[in-house]
């Protein structure tokens, strides 16, 4: 376990059964996040990210899902310990989330302030309604919407301004850590901009570590020191953002941005990774990757993979890599 | 040679309880045979909408549509069955776009029914499973229905139906945002290479700009049912001229982390299009915007091909 | 607004989905799921067997339905008579059998008429839309703002007794409720793209409303129309009961009710099996229709 790290997570295992069949969601994922940093988990649709950020939360649907295995230290902590009672503190208290989707992540009936004020209202019990309210208008100016606005209703608002409701409201309470799921997917590129840059200075001056969730490689590198890649529900690559950038290891990162549109290379024909992903419920043997993957040899079709440390704190889950260390790539 | 779509002042209004949308204002171009003009913009700014009016899809309000010449604007009967065949649309959706109750067969061969271009079934099954090859689709998913497909096979079922009918020119409505990355580039590949084959004429509508950059020869870009600038495509990313375009283009993230663009941040939200005052719509977000901007700007010809329509580009520099 | 990224691409749905060697369609889907509801099998059975007994049972009876004998009147169930005689000795097991066929015939092309005709009107406004919708939403609205039962009975005496005319009395009052379940999940689907799909490739408004609309619409209406049956069962035997629809000497259930109320407590039997076989037939279709749907609702919205 790393000692340093703020929020840890140990190995953890979520399975979902439906229909007599099981779906392996995450298998085995471990990921630290330190104090006021930002961590950036990337993956594609299905490979588990979602599923990662509710475990830590605890808000998995169950059934179907289930946490076979793992834990997750907060400040110490071990949350798959902690009783339910303690877990409603946690939630929007310490622990915040913004979800993917600004459209449905807001209750159409109630006013966003109101919205605002109830997060206020349940974590901290000593306030008046008034200080409440006083304190979601201060809210709303932090993300830029004028406090007028308090008495205005979700459909009054665009996307972005949306977005910014949900994410004021996540942190109302000032939370230590943000779980931020494609928090900026459903919006124009412009608007995006905005609302990075925003999360991002509300973040450096309360000192919330983020774990950003998301597939887009360009937020990626924008907003985060720290990359972990995520695919087939296990992390392949993790390391610093110059690290993942200028170094990628594993062939799905590499493949990943071999696949990109780039703005500043002149391509003829992309190169996309061929096949597709693996159906969750039926995972390859040995590697997961290694059926789409160009450099696969006989010993990536068994067993497990070893984690490479290939520089300091640039890990890679690939056979391609263990003779790295040794030459000190 | 005439280009296969020339548009000119298209106009699409729609009445709405506000009172007038207009959606699409006055946008004007050309697509030339075998070329790819990439359509790009943000929420709201009329690409769809424009692209749906020029395959008839939507009736225009005022302006011309040609078709390799031919005015099709207002066509109607055989006139307009003619012309809905030369004029094709992928859509964004993979799932939307197909009738959950149509097996993939039945989807492509469709269009090969309603035309009667083929006599006996036998001949529509060839050319559905001929179709299939060329997209690239496994013959075992002939009866597949579309919720035991994922996203990327589903679109090329609708990439297929397109083609079925050998058009001219395909509208391309963001036919690979909904798609993961890794499929993305699958499918865009197979766009360009059957363009390639086939000669298609392509529309490709996005918000996307690395993909549009990648799969257009000229760009236009869109604000608010403006044309605001066209260019061919390097040009565009080269020397952007509207201040809208520069923002936009400073706003995409960069994978690039030791060369980031500095990012110009715009104030304010979109403004709707609906009622709007004349003159150019991006000026209340516009941080160069004076009061020549109030007036109605026309679409001018800055450089060679590269046209825009910002009456500040010289002072701005 | 920006389409956001669905799940689109979600392997879980192919997941959840594939795993089937042959696919399969979504009716079959449907009739898997049905057949493991006890109960709506249950209902089945029955219905059948009824539809059975009903055509086939009086070739084997000793007695004829209409077969008098006033020297055996009233008599109480016994061996020779299962279920008793009414008032001019006509053996009721008989005629309870023979009934079945009108209740059934009834029921079923009761249903089948309203569901038609819902389908056309409620297609037509569905597509038309605009101003030609407001306008025949409010027909609608007054028309099933008639009670059912009321507006059977005057179109029943306009149109006078009869097997077809009582089947547009029965079948009339409904179709309003099919039109409005038409026209909700007509204007869902209407921003479907596949519908833009099928306009582009120059698909002609019939084969729109017919291929495209009607299969994906259809399912509720299915499951209404099959509730339906039960009632117009009901529905008929009240217009016999009021002495309009399907007249004596024909042995409708209802009819049979109505001749027998005058003794029924006396000779209870005389409208003891009726009775219990209208409840019996209504509560099989309506069983069957609580599992139909079921098996269509939920868990086919993936």
């Amino acid at each position: 376990m790393n000692e340093k790290a703020f929020l840890s997570i140990n190995n953890l295992t979520v399975e979902y059964t439906s229909n007599k069949k099981v779906i392996h969601a995450v298998n085995g994922v471990s990921l630290h996040l330190n104090h006021g940093e930002t961590l950036g988990l990337v993956g594609e649709t299905g490979a588990g990210k979602t599923t990662i950020a509710k475990s830590i939360l605890r808000i998995l649907p169950n059934p179907p899902a289930r946490i076979k295995g793992g834990e997750i230290f907060l400040g110490g902590e071990d949350l798959m310990k902690k009783a339910e009672k303690e877990m409603l503190d946690i939630r929007g208290n310490k622990i915040a989330m913004i979800f993917q989707d600004p459209m449905t992540a807001l209750n159409p009936l109630l006013t966003v302030g109101e919205q605002i004020a109830e997060v206020i209202s349940i974590h901290e019990k000593n306030l008046t309604k008034d200080q409440a309210e006083k304190k979601a208008m201060e809210m709303l100016e932090m993300v830029g919407i004028t406090a007028e606005r308090y008495i205005e209703f979700p459909f009054q608002f665009s996307g972005g301004m949306k977005q910014r409701v949900v994410i004021a409201m996540a942190l109302a309470c000032n939370p230590q850590i943000l779980l931020a799921d494609e928090p900026t997917t459903a919006l124009d590129v412009t608007i995006q901009a905005q609302v990075l840059q925003m999360i991002k200075k509300l973040q450096e001056k309360n000192g919330t570590a983020m774990l950003l969730i998301t597939h887009d490689l360009g937020v990626v590198a924008e907003t985060c020191e720290n990359v972990a890649v995520i695919y087939a529900g296990e992390i392949i690559e993790s390391g610093t953002r110059e690290d993942l950038f200028d170094h990628p290891t594993h062939p799905y990162t590499c493949g990943l941005f071999d696949s990109l549109p780039k703005l500043t290379v002149e391509t003829k024909r992309l190169s996309p990774i061929s096949g597709m992903t693996p159906d969750p419920s039926d995972l390859p043997k040995g590697c997961k990757f290694h059926p789409r993957c160009k450099y696969a040899t006989e010993t990536c079709t068994a067993g497990e993979v070893p984690n490479v440390e290939v520089t300091p704190g640039h890990f890679c889950q690939c056979w391609k890599c263990v003779g790295y260390e040794q030459e000190g790539k | 040679m005439n280009p296969v779509i020339e548009i000119k002042d298209l106009k699409k209004h729609f009445n709405v309880a506000a009172g007038k949308n207009h959606a699409v204002d006055g946008v004007s171009f050309k697509i030339q045979k075998g070329r790819t003009m990439g359509v790009v913009g943000e929420s709201g700014c009329g690409k769809s909408t424009l692209g749906r009016t020029i395959i008839r899809l939507l009736e225009p309000t005022s302006g011309q549509i040609l078709l390799g010449g031919e005015d099709v604007t207002f066509a109607k009967g055989k006139a307009l069955i003619h012309a809905r065949e030369k004029m094709q649309i992928i859509f964004q959706d993979p799932y939307s776009s197909l009738n959950p109750r149509f097996t993939v067969e039945d989807t492509i061969a469709e269009p090969l029914q309603i035309s009667k271009k083929y006599g006996s079934k036998k001949e529509i099954t060839d050319a559905v499973m001929e179709l299939f090859h060329r997209v690239g689709i496994d013959d075992r998913f002939r009866s597949a229905y579309p919720h035991e497909m994922d996203g990327g096979r589903r679109q090329r079922v609708g990439i297929a139906r397109a083609i079925a009918l050998n058009p001219e020119f395909v509208m391309c409505d963001e036919p690979v945002s909904a798609l993961d990355v890794s499929i993305q580039a699958q499918v865009i590949n197979l766009l360009m290479d059957l363009q390639d084959e086939f000669g298609l004429t392509y529309m490709f509508v996005t918000h996307d700009l690395s993909v549009v950059k990648h799969i257009s020869d000229d760009i236009s870009v869109m604000y608010l049912g403006q044309l605001i600038e066209t260019s061919p495509a390097n040009e565009l990313f080269r020397m952007p001229l509207h201040p809208y375009t520069k923002a936009l283009l400073s706003a995409i993230p960069s994978i690039d982390i030791h060369n980031g663009m500095k990012q110009i941040m715009l104030k304010g939200e979109l403004t709707s299009a609906i009622n709007p005052h004349p003159g150019c719509r991006f000026a209340p977000r516009c941080p160069y915007a004076k009061e020549e901007c109030h007036q109605p700007q026309k679409l001018y010809e800055a450089e060679k091909d590269h046209f825009v329509a910002c009456c500040r580009i010289k002072e701005i520099g | 607004m920006r389409k956001f990224r669905k799940a689109a691409n979600n392997s879980y749905m192919a997941a959840m989905n594939s795993g089937h060697e042959r696919s399969q369609s979504l009716f079959s889907q449907v009739a898997g799921r049905l057949k493991e509801n006890r109960g709506a099998m249950a209902g089945l059975i029955i219905i059948i067997l009824i539809l059975i007994a009903s055509f086939l049972g009086p070739l084997f009876c000793t007695y004829g339905y209409n077969e008098m004998n006033m020297s055996q009147r009233f008599m109480a169930p016994c061996l020779k008579h299962l279920f008793g005689t009414d008032g001019y000795g006509r053996d009721i097991f008989v005629r309870i059998l023979y009934g079945g066929r009108y209740s059934l015939l009834l029921g079923l092309s009761g249903a089948l008429v309203s569901l038609l005709l819902g389908i056309v009107l409620g297609l037509v406004d569905g597509y038309i839309g605009g101003a030609f919708d407001t306008v025949f939403m409010r027909i609608m609205d007054i028309w099933s703002a008639i009670p059912g039962t009321l507006l059977s009975i005057i179109i029943s005496t306009v149109l006078g007794s009869g097997f077809g005319n009582t089947i547009i009395a029965l079948a009339i009052g409904s179709v309003p409720l099919t039109v409005r379940l038409l026209r909700g999940q007509i204007l869902s689907v209407r921003k479907e793209e596949y519908l833009e799909a099928a306009a582009s490739i120059n698909a002609s408004a019939t084969r729109i409303m017919f291929k495209h609309i009607l299969p994906n619409v259809i399912s509720p209406v299915i499951v209404s129309t099959t509730m339906n049956v039960g009632a117009i069962i009901t529905a008929a035997a009240a217009l016999s009961y009021l002495g309009l629809g399907i007249q004596p000497p024909n042995p409708e259930w209802g009819a049979m009710l109505s001749a027998g109320k005058t003794y029924a407590t006396i000779y209870p039997w005389l409208v003891l099996f009726p009775g219990c076989a209208i409840a019996i037939i209504v509560l099989c279709v309506n069983l069957f229709g609580d599992g139909l749907r079921d098996a269509i609702d939920p868990k086919m919205k993936n």
